[in-house]
Parts: structure tokens; sequence; C-alpha cells
């Protein structure tokens, strides 16, 4: 008789045993630490909104905008010794889509920070003709073979008014010689386990002015192809940021 | 008696032999219980962006293979219209000109890469290709008779098992009216999706297995520098950005013209198209929504020097530098420019046994 006495005791562990067990608490997951940063676009004291004239150049034009795409490339945390860590190689914007504006960035080394530094543009090695992966974004953003190849850099656009009229504008800039270099010093502290919230802002007047003034007429309302005036806008990319 | 009754014995069984056979020999018209149909893999091009295929209506290989029957049989109207009707083959699966029962004319857009785009028809109306054929079973198109519809599609000799075989429907009695079209058009989608070119002389010169005369190549640099500057709204692969945008065709934009804003009713919407691909351009005239252009001779006049500059809401990009409107090429850039826009005919593409007429 002492068989099927163990035989039920062994059927009630096994009972017990593959029964789903709610006592079992699951680990706590803490998300690695990152950067949420965030991107946010004006004009001087005026909100960015499309298609509305109500913003002026420093040399004097009424303007509205109509487009704002570009990339960032090398976004680096800098360190008090002046090394960097690198937290993302490149990133597609569109300042009209919410959604690209707000990137969380995962797994950055816990410490302390005194800036951040980044390209508007791709960097060398991205800005390669279908070098980056064959996104409607990135097709749409190509610079042509026959001008140097590569990826447009930014492309802002819009409309101005003089006296004459209302014509559009059309800030291109492409190439390597016109990659932008953003440099911004704000004490940066990645705690273990938690999110540190950075707020980037975009002046984009600041792109007509300092230090070169930039003038529809006479600099040109579109400078695709001509280095030049390329060039005045990429000196001008400087500092249209902030924190 | 014995003898009559063996005889009949013998009769009797004989008749119950040959109906055994009969009946074991009739056609099985039963479908299976359950079909799980096999997933299509659509092959992209090399540098093409990942097309846009959306969850509820994913390829399949049945689906496909319906679709494409669908899209050449005039079952689906009450006036042997079918897709093929508007969408010729020779045309990069468009034609000349629509005209709707209200006299709005219509560049028919042609059936080519639909895959990449995000919305459809010139103005938008469609948001998913999945959706866009649904009106043609409109009085303007199929003009279609839904319950003659279901009848001669569950009478078909193969129509009930590629329904089963692409979405497990046993019966289309059985749907309403409404889910039925809705299959319907998924399948026809599923087809358009498969509708790929990748294969023109200018491709073949990408993958070095062509050259382009030099008059191509000049037209190609025309195209592809600021010269021309049509690459931004025609850039490679698509040959479209898949934005709207006016180009200046009108000043003023009423009806049909009002474009994007039909949709939005954005007042800075009016006046902005699609831009089309322009693979395969040589094969759809005639040109822009309203198939004003006859000839790509007449599309690039209008670049040149034809721009509305006071259009309300006109693209920035169609203010050249200094302010100029029209790009001021020589009559020479200009034949060349439409020879590099003739080195985008893919023929291949147009004679694809799989995109033929099934039937």
């Amino acid at each position: 008789m002492k068989y099927p006495f163990v035989i039920a005791i062994a059927t009630v562990l096994l009972f017990v045993s593959c029964t789903k067990d709610d006592h079992i608490v699951p680990p706590v997951v803490k998300p690695p630490q990152g950067i949420d940063l965030n991107i946010s676009y004006h004009v001087d004291n005026a909100p960015f909104v499309t298609n509305s004239f109500i913003y002026s150049t420093q040399a004097g034009y009424s303007y509205n905008l109509t487009t704002l795409v570009y990339y960032i490339s090398e976004v680096n945390l800098i360190k008090a010794d002046s090394s960097n860590v690198l937290i993302k190689d490149y990133q597609y914007l569109d300042a009209l889509s919410s959604a690209t504006n707000q990137l969380s960035l995962k797994d950055i080394p816990v410490g302390n920070y005194i800036g951040l530094k980044f390209n508007i543009g791709l960097d060398a090695i991205h800005n390669k003709s279908f070098a980056l992966p064959s996104t409607t974004e990135n097709v749409n953003m190509q610079w042509p073979d026959m001008m140097g190849g590569g990826y447009h850099m930014m492309k802002l656009e819009g409309n101005y008014k003089d006296l004459s009229g209302t014509y559009g504008f059309a800030m291109h800039l492409g190439t390597d010689t016109c990659l932008v270099p953003v440099k911004l010093f704000k004490s940066i502290s990645i705690i273990k386990d938690a999110k540190t919230a950075i707020h980037l802002k975009m002046n984009i007047n600041e792109w007509f002015r300092n230090p070169n003034q930039f003038d529809f007429n006479i600099d040109g309302n579109y400078i695709m192809g001509n280095i030049t005036n390329m060039m005045k806008i990429s000196k001008n990319g400087v500092d249209v940021f902030s924190f | 008696m014995f003898l009559v009754f063996n005889t009949m014995k013998k009769y009797i069984i004989v008749l119950v032999a040959f109906t055994i056979i009969v009946i074991a020999c009739r056609k099985k018209v039963s479908l299976p219980s359950s079909f799980t149909p096999t997933p299509y893999e659509l092959k992209v091009p090399k540098g093409f962006p990942t097309p846009v295929v959306p969850l509820e209506n994913p390829l399949t290989v049945e689906g496909v293979s319906l679709g494409h029957m669908l899209y050449y049989d005039p079952i689906l109207s009450s006036n042997g219209k079918t897709c093929n009707s508007c969408h010729f083959n020779d045309k990069s699966f468009s034609s000349p000109l629509f005209i709707s029962k209200t006299g709005v004319k219509i560049s028919v857009p042609p059936h080519v890469n639909l895959a990449w785009n995000p919305e459809y028809n010139w103005d938008g109306t469609a948001p998913k290709l999945d959706l866009l054929p649904l009106a043609d079973f409109g009085p303007d198109f199929f003009n279609t008779n839904m319950p003659d519809l279901v009848q001669k599609i569950k009478n078909h000799p193969k129509y009930p098992l590629m329904f089963k075989q692409a979405f497990n429907i046993d019966d289309v009695a059985q749907l309403t009216s409404d889910e039925l079209q809705l299959k319907i058009v998924y399948a026809l989608s599923q087809f358009m999706r498969t509708m790929i070119s990748s294969n023109s002389k200018f491709d073949k010169m990408i993958r070095h297995e062509a050259n382009l005369t030099s008059e191509e190549m000049d037209g190609y640099q025309t195209f592809s520098t600021e010269v021309g500057d049509c690459f931004h709204c025609h850039g490679y692969p698509l040959f479209t950005s898949n934005t709207f945008n006016n180009n200046g065709l009108d000043s003023i934009h009423l009806g049909a013209d009002l474009g994007l804003f039909i949709v939005t009713k954005n007042d800075f919407d009016k006046g902005k198209f699609s831009a089309p691909t322009l693979r395969n351009i040589e094969l759809t005239a005639p040109y822009m929504h309203d198939g004003r252009f006859q000839s790509l001779e007449e599309v690039v006049d209008f670049y040149n020097a034809g721009v509305h500059w006071n259009s309300p809401n006109i693209d920035p990009l169609m203010t050249k530098a200094a302010k100029k409107y029209g790009l001021n090429l020589s009559s020479t850039q200009k034949a060349n420019l439409v020879k590099f826009l003739k080195t985008l005919t893919d023929t291949t593409f147009i004679h694809n046994p799989a995109f033929i007429n099934p039937l």
C-alpha cells in the first residue's frame, strides 16, 4: 500500500511544480541611461510656422518658410579633458515632423560632460553617393554626382518679398566643404539608469546673419552649386543652435 | 420468375455500380477547409527604398495571381471595361486621356513602381493603393452590378478557388458588397505593387551595362544640375520625390486645378499636384494632371519659358538664381534633355510576361 501513497505525493508535487508561479517577481529592468534630445525651431522671437510672411532677414526682406530638412552627424558629448564620446553617427531631421525631432539616445556612458558637438550635414564618411540606406528621405536628399555627389546637408526653402514682388529662395548646402561644425557648451550629467533631457533650439534667422549678412538679391536666392554663397550660409550656420 | 428476378438483380447491381462510379468521378467542387497563402517576396531593385506594403494587405503569391487576372477581366464591370481599358501595357499602363462624366480631363497615371507611392492620384485623394481602385466600381468606370458580380464569381471555374487561396473566402456570396469590393481591390493592389520598372537604358548605364550617347549624357547633365534642376522633384531611383508641388502651371486655380487643396482644404496647397515619376515618361503622354501638353518637347518648353511666376503657392524651387523663372536652355539643350528622358523607357517592363493579359 505504500506505492499508491508515494504516487499520490509525487502527483501532487508534479501538479504544484507545473502550475504557473505567480509569486516570482520579475526583475525590475531599469532603462539604460540615455539622453532624450529634443530639437525645436524658431525665428528670433517668433515660432516656426510655414507659409506666413512674418519673418524678416537682417538684410530687410520679409520671408516665409516652406521646408527645412537637414542631417546632423558625429554627435558627441564633450568631456572636460576635451575628449569626445560619440552618441549618434547621423540623423535626418525634418523641422515639420515632430517625430524626427525627438531622439532617444541610449547607452550613453555615465559621467559629467561639458558640452555637445555635432555637424549640420553629413560627415565625409557618410556623405558619399548611396552611402546611406535607400530610405525615401535619404533618396530625396541625394546631391547629384555631377555636382559632387553625396547628400544635401540641408534644404531650407521659402519665399521672400522685395519691392518688385515675391520670389522663392532655396538655401541648399552640399559637398564636404560646406559641413557646418557646431559646438555648444553646457554642463550635462549622465546618471546611471536615468534619462537626461537636452533641448536644442535652432534660430533659423541665424542662417542669414553673422558673420555674413545674407542678401537674397545680392548674394542669391538659389545657392546650390555656388560655392561662395554656400560657404556664406555654412559659416552662418555655426551658431544657429543653442541650448 | 426466378430468371426474371435474377436478370433484374443484375441490372440493379450494374445500375448501382454505375451510379457509384459517376458520383465518384464527379468533379470535386468543395474547397479546402483552410488555406495559408504563400508570402510573395517583392524583388526590390538595388538602390530603391523600402516599398510601402500595409500590414492589412501583405503580398501573397495567390493574391498577386488573383489581382493579375482581375486586372484584365471584364467580369468586374457591367460595360465590358477592365483596368486595362484605361491602363494600356504599351503606355506603361496609362492611357492618353480620361474625361470624366463631368468633363474633367485627367492624365491617367501609369501603373509603374506604385509600391513606393505614399499617396495616389494627382491631388492625393487616395491615401492608399489598397483603396484606390474602389472608385472604379462607380459609374465613371466599371459601373459594377454587385449582385451580378457575385454570381459571376461564384459560377466562375477558377475564381472561387482563387479567392479561397488568396483570402480564405469560402463563398463570396457570404460577403457584403463592400467586403467583396475590398478583397478585389486588395488583390488588384497586390498585383500592381509587383509592377516594377528598373531596366531602362539609364538603369543599364548605372549598372555599367550600357552607355548613353553624348546627346543623352548632355541631357542627363542638364537634368542633374542646376541648369535644368529636374532632379529635386524627379531624382533617381524613383524619378519622383513623391511630394506635392505647384510648378506654376496656372496663375489661378479653380475646380480640378486646385490640386491637393481638394483634400487638405489648406489654402497653401492650392495648385499643388503629385510629382509624377519620369520612368517611362516617353510612353505616358499627355502630360501634367490635365494632359495639357501633348509631347515632352512641350513640357520642356513650359519649364524653359512658360512658368506662371505669379501662381499662388508656386514652389520656391521654381524661382531660379537671380530671381529668374525659366531655365534659359538652348534648343540643343532642350532636345538633349528630351533624349535623356527617353532613356528612362523600360520596354522589358511593358512586355513583362508577369504583367500581360493572362486570360
